[in-house]
């Protein structure tokens, strides 16, 4: 029985020019102490997808439709209370940039114990006894003196190491880290990585990786939701993915080609073209402009999201990577660039 | 293969401080951000260097002191793709002029780095004052440069007692060069105006008789000048010839002179960036340009694209503003870039990350630069634009045989890009060699470390064990004594804590700055090194392993 179940999540954001639907219909969910991996260019609606989970959405945003089913509880129809007992509590949340979600006014110590005196009622010195665990359990070196620095006193990862401590304060069940290495360095980044295994392992916490490096999700991820324009194009395990499979989506066959290996010479062969405007969105497959395998059909109808091998779900006419290279369907190609 | 090609830039000693505010006024000592620390780099024409490291190591200080952007500190970088001939910048006549001048700065800047160097050998290197040995690393760096700024433009004469023997003809040189520049510079502004007036439709006057743009006053005036300077300029070249004759003449007497020869080795007909004056090298700028990383802030938002391309070309005075010429080689730029024809007049707002990168890219090429620093120019990018941009400028570099010196912090990228690689950690280039050289056999702990981070798509490569750096980069303010990456290292003996490495070449063309110069990684890409703390990176892969067990 998963964790966490997002069916069919419609999540769409009001502006001037019309309505962007940055989520569109989007559905996975999460076992316990496994980790979903969430990959797509910018603007593909991984994060929004899902911070609409905790329901962190700015003022023009809402949920259109669909259901978030959370331990029996449908959390788009809680009441903010509510909501307020989830956040932080069963589902925290680690976001992008360490600097600018950390309050630069108050020390670590405040922020760090406000999630115990919150949710578990401790009192301001007992609190502050398990922030400093907290901090020792993240690895940081002299926890006692970082309790009393400010954020701008510590370096990025620092920093990064105090959000995780912070979202892992209460054992959440899930944890959305929203691309939380991407403003590290390298070696920075394999200690955040590393870290948030042992813990997740430790702690048996699942975890909601998004993010756009396919590297990363390699490494923590055991299942890959792979999102292009609001909607999930392919679903699978992280193996069947990276290795060499026999089906597999086009957007997800270009990403693997354009990113350069470190053990392998070959030219780079990038997606041509540009994730379409949200306000403009094609009728058809909405990958098919930037497709290399688009057909006529492909530009009228809407592909459905079929499974096409046990544990493997793609949203395309034309799954199998033989068939769609075969001189046969090379004939009905449309080519854009 | 590296002698036949042609040095472009060659950066010695070169460092950069960037002084830090005193925290109180009885602060006596200054301390300074160490952003680069004696690097030593060659640029050969063609090439695509690659700089990697973490952030905060310098490599982004590095690329724009290359640019003259910051004023260095201390060093050399010379650019070989003019020669002084072409230039005749200022500061020789003044080296040349004030020879004496020079020499004696020169001696009270040996003076002092000796007595501080004595004065440190004195106490010993492991105990001596922070303060002290910083002042002493900079006295002796400074005395360096002073050195070699009179010896790259004398030569041997500076072993030589008398030393107007050799700057008087070396200034009449100088001097027949400085008209013949001017010269050459007046011929090229005359072209341009004749192709100019020629481009023009013929005028029509009120009575019907049309004049042609070649029969105006102006036109023959420009043509007839051209022919003037033209001559003048063969009668310079012909005296230049004959002083030139006469120096060698002097030369030869001072052939058997050791120190002589040693000094005339060192003469050189690069350009001394660091010691042009502002205007001296905005002329240069055409060769030497730059891609930001972030295409958000670098182009000006009020400018449309084809302003902000044409206006490097305006100022380096390729075509007049406004002429057709000049639309039409716009089109042609932004045609080769990616870009098409009807962006011309749309502002930057109105483009994707991706398309700014190529405007970008596309005003950093249109004055047909040798070299260009790429500031990290793909990070901000998504992978699927990462890759175009990437293969742009690999397409647009086999073009037009540019040099790149790429800056960036991925190491994939870097590799896919590259011929070279050099490994920055702390201001230091701590490994430098062919990329091939750096993936199959890195020398350097960090390099080693550095690596096995690197997150990849590689199924097989999760059971590979990696490296994992405890800490963060130390401060550049107070950086380790000895090896600088000490601190971090995993096989530190302690000769680490207190010699700094120099950068020595272990293998043809590999230079690495380290102790343990030992061979670190085998042929089947096994560590040979005890693994300082072993993490493997993932239950994962044994966990699918076991799962296809139970299976079968």
């Amino acid at each position: 029985m998963p964790l966490l179940e997002v069916k069919n999540l419609h999540t769409y954001f009001k502006t001037k020019k019309g309505i962007v639907k940055a989520v569109n219909g989007v559905s996975y969910s999460v076992e316990p102490g496994k980790t979903i991996g969430i990959v797509g260019e910018s603007g593909s609606g991984k994060s929004v997808s899902a911070m609409s989970i905790l329901r962190l959405l700015d003022a023009n945003g809402y949920i259109a439709e669909g259901e978030i089913l959370f331990e029996g509880k449908d959390l788009t129809k809680l009441s903010i209370n509510d909501m307020y007992k989830i956040r932080g509590n069963a589902i925290s949340v680690i976001f992008q940039e360490p600097m600018t979600s950390l309050n630069p006014v108050f020390n670590i110590k405040r922020q760090l114990s406000e999630p115990f005196m919150i949710h578990q009622g401790m009192k301001k010195k007992e609190a502050a006894k398990y922030a400093v665990k907290m901090l020792e359990a993240v690895q940081i070196p002299n926890p006692e003196a970082v309790m009393k620095q400010y954020p701008h006193q510590l370096s990025g990862g620092m920093r990064q190491r105090v959000m995780i401590a912070m979202a892992l304060a209460c054992r959440p069940k899930i944890l959305i880290a929203d691309e939380p290495t991407t403003a590290l360095d390298v070696t920075i980044q394999a200690q955040i990585l590393n870290l948030m295994n042992d813990l997740q392992r430790e702690n048996g916490t699942s975890i909601i990786f998004i993010t756009h490096d396919l590297g990363v999700i390699n490494e923590m991820a055991d299942d890959v939701v792979v999102m292009y324009c609001g909607q999930v194009v392919e679903k699978a395990s992280a193996k069947t993915i990276f290795t060499n499979c026999k089906r597999s989506h086009p957007y997800t066959e270009g990403l693997m080609y354009s990113i350069p290996k470190l053990d392998s010479n070959d030219k780079l062969e990038p997606i041509p073209g540009v994730v379409p405007h949200p306000l403009a969105l094609p009728k058809g497959c909405k990958f098919a402009p930037r497709c290399k395998y688009c057909t006529k059909r492909c530009e009228e109808e809407e592909p459905e999201l079929t499974m096409v091998d046990e544990g493997q779900l793609v949203r395309c006419f034309y799954p199998d990577k033989e068939e769609r290279k075969s001189a046969e369907h090379q004939k009905e190609v449309i080519v854009h660039f | 293969m590296q002698n036949t090609k042609k040095k472009l830039l060659s950066i010695s000693n070169l460092k950069k401080y960037f002084p830090v505010a005193k925290s109180s006024i009885f602060q006596r000592n200054q301390l300074y951000v160490k952003a680069n620390e004696d690097i030593t780099i060659d640029i050969y024409e063609g090439e695509t260097i690659g700089l990697v490291g973490e952030s905060g190591c310098g490599k982004s200080t590095f690329g724009r002191v290359i640019l003259q952007l910051y004023d260095q500190t201390a060093g050399e970088t010379m650019y070989y793709g003019r020669t002084l001939a072409d230039v005749a910048p200022k500061y020789v006549a003044k080296t040349l002029l004030l020879i004496n001048f020079y020499c004696k700065k020169y001696s009270k800047k040996r003076a002092l780095a000796d007595k501080l160097t004595a004065e440190v050998n004195n106490v010993g290197e492991d105990a001596a004052d922070f303060f002290l040995l910083q002042k002493k690393n900079l006295a002796v760096a400074e005395a360096q440069t002073e050195l070699a700024h009179i010896v790259k433009i004398i030569g041997g004469f500076f072993a030589i007692d008398n030393k107007k023997e050799g700057t008087v003809p070396l200034l009449k040189i100088y001097r027949e060069n400085l008209r013949l520049v001017k010269a050459k510079e007046k011929t090229e502004k005359y072209r341009a105006s004749i192709d100019f007036l020629s481009g023009k439709e013929p005028k029509k006057k009120k009575d019907g008789t049309v004049i042609k743009p070649e029969d105006t006053k102006r036109y023959k005036w420009l043509q007839e000048s051209v022919g003037k300077l033209e001559t003048l300029q063969r009668q310079i070249s012909d005296r230049m010839a004959n002083l030139k004759t006469q120096l060698k003449a002097v030369k030869e007497k001072y052939a058997d002179n050791e120190e002589f020869n040693k000094y005339e080795a060192m003469l050189d007909d690069g350009i001394d960036l660091a010691r042009l004056t502002y205007s001296e090298m905005r002329p240069l700028r055409r060769d030497i340009q730059i891609i930001f990383q972030d295409p958000y802030s670098s182009l000006n938002p009020r400018m449309t694209v084809g302003q902000i391309i044409e206006e490097g070309l305006t100022t380096h005075r390729f075509f007049k503003h406004g002429s057709k010429k000049m639309r039409e080689y716009i089109l042609q730029v932004m045609r080769e870039c990616g870009l098409q024809d009807y962006m011309l007049h749309r502002y930057p707002h109105q483009f994707s990350g991706g398309q700014r990168q190529r405007i970008c890219i596309a005003r950093a090429l249109a004055v047909q630069p040798k070299f260009v620093v790429c500031d990290e120019c793909v990070s901000a990018l998504d992978v699927s634009i990462q890759s175009q941009i990437i293969n742009l400028l690999q397409s647009l570099k086999e073009k037009d045989n540019l040099t790149y010196l790429f800056i960036s912090h991925d190491l994939s990228v870097v590799k896919y890009i590259s011929d070279k690689i050099g490994v920055m950690y702390l201001g230091n280039i701590v490994e430098y060699a062919d990329k091939d050289a750096i993936f199959s056999d890195p020398r350097h702990p960090y390099t080693i470390a550095l690596l096995s981070s690197i997150p990849t798509t590689d199924i097989d490569s999760l059971e590979k064990e990696r490296i994992l750096l405890e800490g963060n980069i130390p401060s550049p303010i107070r950086p380790p004594s000895g090896c600088k990456f000490h601190t971090r290292c995993y096989m530190a003996c302690d000769k680490c804590d207190r010699v700094p490495p120099p950068l020595v070449e272990v293998e043809p063309g590999h230079f690495v700055a380290c102790h343990r110069l030992e061979r670190k990684i085998g042929e089947n890409g096994e560590y040979l090194f005890e693994l300082p703390k072993m993490v493997k990176k993932t239950v994962k892969q044994s966990e699918i392993k076991n799962e296809e067990e139970k299976e079968d």
